[in-house]
């Protein structure tokens, strides 16, 4: 096991190392000059100069790329070419933010998917089904820039209940905290949600025609037994490997939903910063955002062998 | 929302607030949800809305003109002339949460470059001279100025004034801030004050600035940026982290807080603030001013209709109409600065023919644009000066969008059968999108063929600087001086002249009204220069957008102005 750990975690070095230079390149490849963009309306050639050269962005971009991935080694990630805040702080103040969002939108999607699933699995053709069935459908269709602007519209404009916006921490009034919470919370859970629901049903359904769960039934256990002690586990195999990559949805989801939110998380520094090209920013959260994604999916890797004892690494 | 988005609301890529006004939506979703937002404002009871000052006002007018008006540059008016409350005496205290359109990207004015950061400058730093709303310049911390001649201008200051760090506000500052501005390596405002070419201390009250030629637009750029004034003691203590935390830095009515990056920018009152409203309280009256970036315009608008935000100077067009109807929010507009234009690359095929660019320009129906894609919140425009301006030529109407005169201008040309162009859009912008795609019928109609390529607005930007178009969009912000809206575009080798033009009449002219201070002289130069560009139409300009004030009801005592930019020094919440 632990060796299979080391592995894992020794891959996730060349795995970076791509992902790093591919930013890189890619950043660097698209069109706009970041100094450029940051004198907007009358750019002076000789400050612009100035400043490129103040920033190394006149080198070659192979020095640009190992100066960085240098610094980056040793736990500095630069400073923003726009603000000149060090990435790393940019970074940690808004992690609370969307670690904040990202859970949320994680336990409200589960708190529903799996009871709902189930009930659509065990009773099947009945109403939980159709709920189960056709509501994953509506959920993976609509993009959630449109959900979240008609859940604005629903319950900030025409109800009232919600802010349409804005952020305010935890520690500084949890109640206002939260109120704020629910309408991107919900905005950024549907897609994962709906995936959800589909797979705890469908898994549920795979495990249940099992010949072990006819097994356990000619045993004569309950069926509440039958479902919860023996079919669960099993159905969550696939569904555990779903929400794993989901957490590179919800990433990639707060880009969105933070943005029409005016949630202030890494997404909404992310798409700003991409807009501004400013590049150490954009490289940071991309490359930490790829280390995070990697680490969740060695954890279900290992979760596997939690839920079923076949499972081994060695 | 955010800047790559905010980019693309403008045809072309300048940060301007242009692309603000310019419907903004991340995607056509957000546009169906404008369309419900108006629908809910004019539905929801229309009330007594002031009217906004007409946008078709004569030539020069803005705003409700509520200044003592007389104050002639040179005098010190009663301070705080600029306040004129609504019914009621003011009343203190009070928190006032601001949308500004983008993000900042510094505190600092050095390195400015977004229009929208100016928003809490003016409300954090005094400049040297201000404007009223009629954009005459009027003194701020200087108290009066003289020229005694083209080339120098002598600055008597304002006595006991404090910077928000307790220090005081003398001759001493004043230069440091202008060799600041002009010497240092990462310095934006070079282009505003590159002029100077001395400061000297004369007195601790008294600068004296000498200038290497004479420069008309002087003062009018002290207004902004390059005239802030800065605690030179708290530009030292900041260092590296002062564009991002300028304690104490500031004279203004407010005093920097905190900023959270893509949250919030708190300013809290300056209790020596040094200016007094007309009966001789003390100026400002909130307590607070919290600044919220909020690009998307229609979320914006949202947030003002549930009261989260207080206070705003960005609408998309289509939802004017709705709000104004609406008693939830204060909707005022004026003719702005800015000018909307379409520009050609003078160097290429087809438009260095100078006929068919007239052809393109004539072709155009101006008044169907502002009418359909603009809701009628443009006023038709010809040429870069806006009608707020003193420079503003009503009588330029060069062009009529008459299919056959644009047909003669092609035969002239040695087109004939007419001819097919690239233009560049910056995409993910429903409205731009819109109106280049009226602008293509338009152009059809005359046998001419636009082909829209969408593109991302930066890499627009960086083909437009290097010469890689044929056409595109161009919107500025606008400037106080009409200098700002023409002579880096349209002299030879200027700063923002991406379309190559040069005319030695035109760089002439340019040059001259420069180098007079008499307004009509200048007036009389730039209505020449107008009708020399406007025919050998480098750009094809086509519209003037207003500028906004949006506030909730409860907020008292703002001013409208053209500029756009909202002075919270009188503002104050019933």
């Amino acid at each position: 096991m632990t060796a299979y750990i080391t592995r894992r975690l020794l891959l996730m070095i060349p795995v970076a190392f791509l992902v790093s230079v591919m930013i890189f390149m890619l950043l660097r490849l698209t069109p706009g000059d970041p100094i450029t963009i940051l004198f907007g309306e009358e750019p002076d050639p000789t400050v612009i100069a100035n400043l490129r050269h103040q920033y190394g962005l006149d080198r070659p971009i192979p020095i640009q790329y190992a100066n960085w991935i240098g610094r980056f080694l040793h736990g500095d990630m630069g400073r923003s070419l726009r603000t000149r805040q060090p990435v790393t702080e940019a970074i940690l103040t808004r992690l609370p933010a969307t670690l904040e969002l990202g859970l949320a939108a994680l336990c409200f999607s589960l708190l529903i998917s799996i009871p709902i699933g189930i009930l659509s699995a065990t009773k099947r053709n009945s109403v939980w089904d159709l709920v189960g069935t056709s509501f994953p459908l509506l959920g993976v269709s609509i993009p959630n820039f449109f959900s979240g602007i008609m859940l604005i519209l629903l319950f900030s404009l025409t109800f009232r209940i919600f802010s349409p916006g804005g952020y305010v921490p935890f520690k500084v009034d949890a109640g206002q905290n939260l109120k704020h919470l629910v309408l991107p919370m919900i905005a950024l859970a549907t897609p994962s949600l709906a995936i959800n629901m589909r797979f705890m049903r469908s898994g549920l359904i795979d495990a249940l025609g099992q010949e072990y769960i006819r097994v356990a039934r000619a045993k004569g256990l309950g069926e509440r037994a039958v479902v919860v002690r023996h079919a669960l586990k099993n159905a969550f195999i696939p569904f555990v490997t779903v929400v794993g990559l989901q957490v590179g949805a919800l990433l990639e989801g707060a880009f969105i939903t933070e943005t029409i939110f005016l949630w202030p998380g890494v997404g909404r520094l992310a798409v700003d910063s991409i807009g501004g090209r400013d590049y150490p920013v954009v490289q940071g959260i991309v490359l930490l955002s790829a280390l995070s994604f990697m680490s969740v999916n060695l954890i279900v890797d290992l979760l596997y062998a939690f839920l079923d004892p076949r499972i081994k690494y060695g | 929302m955010t800047k790559q988005v905010e980019s693309n609301q403008m045809n072309h890529g300048r940060v301007s607030r242009r692309l603000v006004l310019r419907g903004v939506a991340a995607a056509g979703a957000t546009s169906a949800l404008g369309a419900l937002l108006a629908a809910c404002g004019s539905s929801s009871s229309a009330t007594n809305t002031p009217k906004p000052a007409a946008t078709t006002g004569a030539a020069g007018t803005t705003a409700p003109a509520a200044t003592t008006g007389s104050s002639a540059p040179t005098t010190a008016p009663a301070a705080g002339a600029t306040t004129a409350p609504a019914a009621g005496a003011p009343k203190k205290g009070g928190k006032l949460r601001a949308a500004q359109s983008n993000e900042n990207a510094t505190l600092d004015p050095l390195t400015s470059g977004f229009v929208s950061e100016r928003q809490a400058y003016y409300n954090m730093y005094d400049s040297l001279v201000a404007i009223d709303t009629n954009l005459k310049i009027i003194p701020s911390l200087a108290e009066s100025w003289e020229t005694p001649d083209p080339k120098t201008y002598i600055f008597h200051l304002r006595k006991g004034v404090k910077f928000h760090d307790g220090t005081d506000f003398n001759a001493d500052a004043v230069k440091f801030n202008l060799d600041r501005y002009l010497n240092e390596k990462t310095s934006a405002r070079v282009g505003e004050i590159s002029f100077i070419d001395t400061t000297s201390v004369v007195d601790p009250y008294t600068v004296k600035v000498a200038l290497k030629k004479p420069f008309a637009p002087f003062l009018a750029n002290l207004v902004d940026r390059a005239g802030m004034m800065l605690s030179p003691a708290a530009v030292k203590a900041g260092g590296a982290d002062f564009s991002r935390k300028p304690v104490g830095a500031g004279t203004g009515a407010f005093k920097f807080v905190e900023w959270v990056n893509n949250d919030h920018l708190t300013l809290e009152r300056n209790p020596n603030y040094w200016k007094k409203d007309a009966s001789g309280n003390p100026l400002p009256y909130l307590d607070q001013v919290i600044y919220h970036p909020i690009t998307d315009s229609t979320v914006m608008l949202a947030n003002l209709k549930t009261g989260d935000i207080d206070a705003s100077y960005y609408i998309p067009p289509k939802d004017v109409a709705g709000t104004k109807a609406s008693s939830e929010i204060v909707l005022r507009q004026a003719p702005g600065l800015s000018f909307d234009a379409f520009e050609f690359n003078t160097l290429k095929e087809p438009f260095n023919k100078k006929e068919l660019r007239q052809a393109v320009a004539e072709a155009i129906d101006r008044a169907q644009i502002t009418k359909t894609v603009y809701f009628g919140t443009e006023q038709v425009g010809y040429g870069p000066i806006p009608p707020s301006s003193w420079a503003f030529d009503p009588t330029l109407t060069p062009y009529t969008g008459s299919v056959d005169k644009a047909k003669a201008y092609l035969k002239a040309g040695g087109k004939p059968d007419g001819f097919t162009f690239e233009y560049l859009l910056a995409g993910g912008n429903p409205v731009g999108l819109q109106l280049l795609q009226l602008v293509k019928d338009q152009l059809a109609k005359a046998g001419i063929t636009l082909n829209i390529t969408q593109s991302d607005a930066p890499k627009i930007q960086a083909d437009a600087r290097a010469g890689n178009f044929q056409a595109t969009g161009y919107g500025w912000s606008g400037r106080i001086d009409p200098d700002g809206n023409i002579y880096n575009q349209l002299h030879t080798g200027g700063g923002l002249a991406d379309t190559k033009y040069s005319n030695p009449q035109v760089d002439d002219l340019l040059d001259k009204t420069r180098a007079t201070s008499d307004q009509a002289q200048r007036k009389d130069f730039f209505q020449q220069v107008q009708k020399l560009i406007v025919d050998d139409a480098p750009m094809a300009w086509w519209g003037f957008a207003s500028s906004y004030l949006l506030t909730r009801p409860n907020v008292q005592g703002m001013q409208l102005y053209a500029d756009y930019i909202m002075r919270f020094d009188v503002a104050w919440l019933k």
